[in-house]
């Protein structure tokens, strides 16, 4: 009975998850083994890959410390009067950091743009770096387990952050169900020994 | 999985399509041993290192992919930063990836660099060394790998017969060095970094730690973000990032931290509150002229650092001097004190290290959980290889010198090099090496793994002739010092190469070589090798042992000879040259219980503390040197024992050292102060760091950082031009004022990092009599606005 529940469930979760993603209907093809009938052609909605493209742009790789994407005053404490529990104002909309506890904001985080005692341009650093790039979905179990983390969470115990409504002053990247908070219930970090100690 | 040539856009489209599929896709469900396992993750790979930047020590995890390196996470399981990194780690892996890397030999010819073969280079190289070995020197640095450091030595005082090598860690370290010889008898840190876990109050010495040792500014103040009551004195001559949470930010005059420590001593023994049985069990005392002195004799010495007294010239008050008193006095407090170059980078930096000891040997906040003198390194090697290889002018491994015949004989004898080959007098040590470069008193030097072009005080008068001397340059990028070099090698960085690592808490790391070095860049051991075997083959007799076999030679585990010299030898999958190096090491390091284990556990670990002995069939580390229960070497029923002191009476010493003015003070003429330092942003000369991205973006160019007093009454705005001269030197620079850090009124503080900027020709090349290390932090300048 259980175990039934369960699996309704996560028909649910996954039917939802495909609702956002995918639009028009096609066959799978390139999965043989695929669990499930009928639409796989994903149309991403403009405003997720707008958001995912910020999103890179502001990291040298993925998992990276994203840059200041802004302004900033020399003191770390003005990072948190924003970012410690999120806000909106008019019109910008500053990320609640998910890690609160660290103070030491610029240890990490960098400006993304030229310091202004810089009145002329600077020439940029010429590299051929390639950093790691985003991630699909973790994998499941089976179809109907719920998906692991790509990426390990660390200093990310916040998932709403990212997984929220908006993100990075762009619609962010929604999951199925971001009515509930507990998100380690049910999902696992693929990043097993990198995480562990 | 997905060609390359795909643009962002359509990456991403592609990967939220994938998503899409893996959401509704088949059951791959195979947990990776490390890394995810994911579709576009498949060859993803995760190999542990230590960072290649400062002297912390950090663990990352290095992420490859088709040879590349990917990704760079912090180490979790490394104690030292549990996870975390700085801006400079995390961005360190496109450190290898700049576009301007060198990749093949480069030999000057009609003032021109030409592209030349390794054997074309090698031969001139060992040609050259052999016309003049007495006058060749090498100049290295904190970022040598140990075997790289241990083969230089070799190189040079076995091979060449002399002792001119020094690392640019003179620069850095040599006043910590000197302090802790001179008061314990032997050199690096007691205590750990586990204390800043266990201490209840932090001193900083002029040590702006947030920027420069990031992770243990994290570690600590991340305490009073989970509730710990803890206490940060930041003492200093600029508001730092690292003033900005400190219970109390204490300004004193430039060098007059002299009369502040010797201050806190006056209040110790004048309120009777230090701690008797341990200065009557652990101490003696010196006068400054090195002669026995008695306790009343100490007191009289300190009559003249009455808080009245010092608050006059220091800058800080009466009532600041008693609260640093008052803080010593509690004997319940726990204090680690912190210092880093604002200490070692002093005209009488040997004398301010053993002053910070004297008030922690009088307090007997020492040798105790949460209670040390701590000094910071600069370098990630700075310890395992200057320190301990012991890559210095009067230096050899383990806490030998070149004095001592016994310690020759014992490295001689490891070396099998004849009797009586190692040179007895101490070569140049960097700044009389220069000089004498300059001079012609050195003919030749061999500069690898840093850029003293751009980072020695007073360029003009130290660099002047470098060109028209022979100059081989082992580096990774096109540098100030490559720009003056004869020959230029490609060396193979970080992550390229095997390497270990010694850090400042006395943690020796190893990682392996995870990626290709471009082109035909090589590592800088082989290349030491590969002249030196030239140069046997030429029949140069500093080059065979004492049996005529090659000097260097490097044996695998049963005694077979390895042609380390071929390349294709060296590059093999088949041996491993920095094993057989670092255990052929190994044998040196046990006279002064610096013991390191055998190659092969440290790539298990992450990293172990010296001493590490075996115990039980356990290969144990020490946490805490000079500790009955940590360290092995201690007595039972010691507590605390100072097994090396000189005396052999396990006594540290007391230093009556009293306060003295530095050599160039502001005046009518010259009424600012300089002072120079690092940001968080780069590292170094910024050589690697200027081509990261993120980094270079985020901290582009140099600039001079103003009181906005000061800027007011010479009327410079923010970012407006000002023109700094001293008496060898003038630059121009961008004011910042109310930037990230603010000097005290009359003191202004550029960093170093700009090669474009070079603040070293405005900087001052005096020296501490005792290490030999300059004072970057004090000299005397002009300020004018650029109109």
């Amino acid at each position: 009975m259980k175990s039934t529940l369960k699996y309704i469930f996560s028909f649910a979760v996954l039917l939802g998850t495909i609702a956002l993603f995918l639009s028009t209907p096609e066959p799978a093809v390139i999965h043989a083994q695929s669990h499930t009938q009928g639409p796989t052609k994903p149309k991403m909605p403009s405003f997720v890959i707008e958001g995912l493209e910020t999103r890179e742009s502001r990291r040298a790789y993925f998992t990276a410390p994203p840059v200041i994407p802004h302004e900033i005053g020399s003191s770390d404490r003005e990072c948190l009067n924003c970012h410690k529990n999120g806000i909106e104002f008019m019109g910008h909309f500053a990320n609640k950091t998910p890690h609160p506890h660290f103070k030491n904001c610029q240890q990490c985080h960098v400006k993304g743009t030229k310091p202004r005692f810089i009145k002329s341009e600077k020439k940029q650093a010429e590299n051929n770096w390639e950093g790691l790039e985003t991630p699909g979905k973790g994998t499941r179990q089976n179809p109907f387990a719920p998906p692991t983390l790509p990426h390990r969470v660390f200093m990310r115990e916040n998932c709403a952050t990212c997984h929220s409504a908006k993100f990075a002053g762009q619609p962010g990247l929604p999951g199925p169900h971001n009515e509930r908070t507990n998100c380690f219930q049910c999902h696992v970090t693929m990043h097993q020994n990198l995480d562990s100690k | 999985m997905i060609s390359k040539a795909i643009n962002r856009r359509d990456f991403i489209k592609q990967a939220a399509r994938m998503a899409a599929l893996a959401s509704i896709g088949p059951t791959t469900y195979a947990l990776g041993q490390e890394g995810p396992n994911l579709k576009n993750y498949d060859d993803l790979t995760w190999q542990k290192a230590p960072c290649r930047f400062c002297g912390t020590g950090c663990g990352v995890m290095v992420g490859l992919k088709n040879g590349r390196v990917v990704a760079i996470q912090g180490d979790q399981q490394n104690p030292v930063n549990q996870g975390m990194l700085c801006a400079k780690g995390y961005h360190v892996g496109a450190a290898l990836y700049g576009k301007d890397r060198l990749t093949d030999p480069l030999i000057r010819k009609n003032g021109k660099y030409v592209k030349a073969s390794w054997d074309e280079a090698i031969d001139l190289i060992a040609k050259k060394v052999m016309k003049d070995p007495e006058k060749f020197s090498i100049y290295g640095s904190g970022q040598w790998t140990i075997p790289e450091g241990y083969t230089a030595m070799k190189f040079l005082k076995g091979g060449l017969k002399s002792n001119h090598i020094d690392p640019n860690a003179r620069l850095c370290m040599a006043s910590a060095v000197v302090g802790f010889i001179t008061t314990f008898g032997v050199d690096e840190p007691s205590g750990c970094y586990d204390d800043l876990d266990v201490c209840d109050t932090v001193i900083t010495w002029g040590n702006n730690w947030a920027e420069m040792h990031p992770i243990l500014y994290s570690r600590y103040m991340n305490r009073r973000n989970k509730g710990d009551k803890i206490t940060l004195i930041d003492l200093g001559t600029r508001r730092t990032r690292s003033s900005s949470e400190a219970n109390h930010y204490l300004e004193f005059i430039p060098q007059t931290d002299l009369a502040i420590a010797n201050c806190i001593c006056q209040q110790l023994l004048e309120r009777g509150t230090y701690d008797k049985a341990f200065v009557e069990k652990n101490a003696r005392f010196k006068g400054n002229d090195g002669k026995d002195i008695t306790l009343d004799q100490y007191k009289a010495f300190l009559a003249d650092y009455t808080p009245e007294k010092v608050a006059e010239y220091s800058g800080l008050s009466k009532e600041q001097l008693m609260l640093l008193g008052d803080l010593f006095s509690d004997p319940n407090r726990k204090i680690v004190s912190l210092w880093c170059m604002g200490m070692n980078q002093h005209t009488r930096g040997t004398w301010i290290n053993n002053l910070v000891y004297n008030v922690h040997l009088l307090s007997g906040k020492i040798g105790k959980p949460g209670s040390t003198p701590f000094s910071l390194t600069g370098q990630p090697s700075a310890c395992g290889t200057c320190r301990e290889v012991g890559t210095l002018a009067h230096a050899l491994p383990g806490g030998r010198v070149v004095k001592n015949g016994e310690h020759r004989k014992q490295v001689e004898d490891l070396w099998k090099c004849v009797p009586g080959t190692i040179n007895p007098k101490p070569g140049f040590h960097t700044m009389a090496m220069f000089q004498a470069l300059a001079k012609g008193d050195l003919t030749g030097m061999w500069v690898q793994v840093t850029n003293p072009a751009h980072t020695i005080p007073n360029l003009h008068a130290n660099l002047k002739n470098a060109k028209d001397r022979f100059l081989v340059v082992s580096d990774v990028y096109p540098t100030e010092t490559t720009r003056v070099a004869s020959v230029i090698l490609p060396s193979a960085m970080w992550v390229e190469k095997n390497g270990v690592y010694g850090n400042t808490e006395r943690r020796t790391q190893q990682w392996f070589k995870m990626v290709d070095p471009p082109g035909n860049a090589r590592d800088d051991v082989w290349q030491m090798i590969a002249v030196a075997h030239r140069m046997y083959e030429l029949g140069f007799e500093g080059m065979k042992d004492r049996h005529g076999k090659f000097l260097l030679t490097v044996r695998d585990d049963n005694g077979k000879e390895i042609e380390a010299w071929k390349w294709e030898v060296f590059n093999s999958d088949k041996v491993n040259i920095d094993r057989q190096l670092f255990n052929e090491y190994r044998n040196l390091t046990l006279l002064k219980h610096k013991d390191i284990a055998p190659y092969d556990v440290y790539t298990k670990e992450r990293g172990l503390r010296w001493p590490v002995v075996k115990t039980n069939g356990q290969w144990k580390e020490t946490p805490r040197r000079f500790v009955e229960g940590e360290d092995p070497y201690v007595h039972d029923g010691k507590e605390v024992q100072f097994y090396m002191a000189k005396a052999g009476d396990d006594k540290a010493l007391i230093w009556a050292r009293p306060y003295e003015a530095p050599p160039e003070i502001p005046d009518a003429t010259y009424p600012f102060w300089l002072c120079t330092g690092r940001v968080v942003e780069h590292w170094h000369s910024g050589t690697m760091t200027g081509r990261i991205k993120e980094l270079q973006r985020a901290m582009p160019a140099a600039y001079v950082e103003l009181h906005p007093k000061d800027a007011s009454e010479m009327g410079v705005s923010d970012g407006q031009l000002v023109k700094i001269t001293s008496r060898r030197g003038t630059i121009k620079l961008p004011a910042s004022i109310r930037g990230r850090g603010i000097p005290q009124r009359g003191l202004i503080f550029v960093p170093f990092f700009d090669e474009t900027k070079l603040i070293n020709e405005v900087t001052l090349d005096e020296y501490c009599p005792m290490s030999k290390e300059p004072d970057y932090k004090k000299c005397a300048v002009k300020v004018e606005p650029v109109v």
